[in-house]
């Protein structure tokens, strides 16, 4: 015999908040929570439907003399340029990079919206870069006029160390552990 | 250089993070279903997702998911419609007794829910466990804390209260 009440679990389906709702809650489990996992920042995007997908996360360098940083860029890491920005009296303000997967922008300092490391006092935001080979990479960006702070050696998550360029920018410097022979 | 230790664990609440977009319409959708009320399935949802984070927090749990954040959500519709089936208690009438042993009409699933809506909560509470979630019997006592007989008892009830319910609406509808 057929079971009526069956017909009750036909309807039941997930379903979407209004989107206001999504942001409210997101929000507030993000107030009162979030602060415990600073490094889980970079993870998820919040939902479909309510915040528009992101691409693409690039820095924009700030450098006192843009000729200069692209000059080095190019030869001491091997960034490819794709863009160059000028004002009306052609100067160079802007020039973009691609640096293997990624992009970064260069800009000329120009206080109080651009302020490079060195008007500041220090850069606040060290950058990542995985490469082949971190001994060949470090040596040829210190041919070019950067600065070890770290040199390279083995850690627990591969083999690097740390540069400032001479602009100031901060680089971390990686590649997998080498093998002994 | 701070070197991470090898034993660094993915932090749980990053994974709360990760399940939201995928949980949040499951749980909602869960609530609005069976109560009928937005409002209500907003609220619900909130509380449900706020214990995840402080069990999470006060590591209570170690890891949630789908069907757990959907079980926190069912004892909190279910806790919701004990606090109302408390106050209509006192006055709710004799029930008679009509079995729906012999029922066999085919409901129309948004009148049927509708109806499930407008019983008296005690008896939503147990027709809503038993057909809609799809627990068996053994686990509806488990939950409204009755033995198996008891529940028993009160199925049969609610199940004819559902049926005269029911063939009201539908005289009405026709």
């Amino acid at each position: 015999m057929r079971d009526p009440f069956g017909a009750l679990r036909e309807g039941s389906s997930a379903e979407n908040p209004p989107p206001r709702f999504v942001l409210e809650l997101y929000r507030r489990l993000e107030r009162e929570f979030g602060t415990l996992t600073p490094n889980a920042r970079a993870g998820t995007q919040p939902v479909t439907g309510s915040i528009t997908r992101v691409h693409a996360a690039a820095p924009c360098l700030v450098v006192p003399d843009i000729a200069a940083a692209i000059d080095f860029y190019e030869t001491a890491f091997g960034a490819v340029g794709v863009e160059r920005h000028r004002l009306p009296d052609g100067s160079l303000v802007y020039a973009a990079f691609r640096l293997g997967a990624a992009r970064f922008g260069v800009a000329e300092e120009d206080p109080p919206w651009n302020r490079s490391p060195g008007s500041l006092g220090g850069s606040a935001v060290p950058i990542d870069l995985d490469v082949d080979d971190a001994d060949a990479f470090v040596d040829r960006a210190v041919g070019e006029g950067a600065e070890i702070l770290i040199p390279v050696a083995d850690h627990t998550y591969g083999r690097g160390g740390r540069l400032a360029d001479p602009f100031g920018h901060l680089w971390i410097v990686s590649s997998p552990v080498k093998k002994t022979p | 250089m701070r070197e991470p230790s090898a034993t660094d664990q993915v932090d749980p609440f990053h994974l709360l993070r990760a399940l939201y977009p995928e949980a949040l319409p499951e749980v909602y959708g869960y609530l609005r279903y069976r109560s009928g009320d937005p409002a209500l399935a907003e609220d619900l949802a909130a509380e449900t997702f706020l214990q995840a984070a402080r069990s999470l927090r006060d590591g209570t749990v170690a890891a949630v998911t789908t069907p757990w954040l959907v079980t926190v959500a069912r004892n909190k519709l279910i806790d919701h419609w004990r606090r109302e089936s408390r106050a209509e208690r006192a006055l709710s009438p004799v029930e008679n007794e009509a079995s729906t042993d012999d029922w066999d009409e085919h409901l129309d699933a948004m009148l049927a829910i509708d109806t499930l809506r407008s019983l008296s909560a005690h008896h939503r509470i147990a027709l809503t466990l038993r057909y809609v979630d799809d627990l068996p019997v053994a686990k509806v006592a488990e939950q409204l804390d009755r033995t198996v007989h008891a529940t028993e008892a009160l199925l049969v009830r609610a199940r004819a209260a559902f049926r005269r319910a029911y063939e009201k609406k539908e005289g009405w509808r026709r």
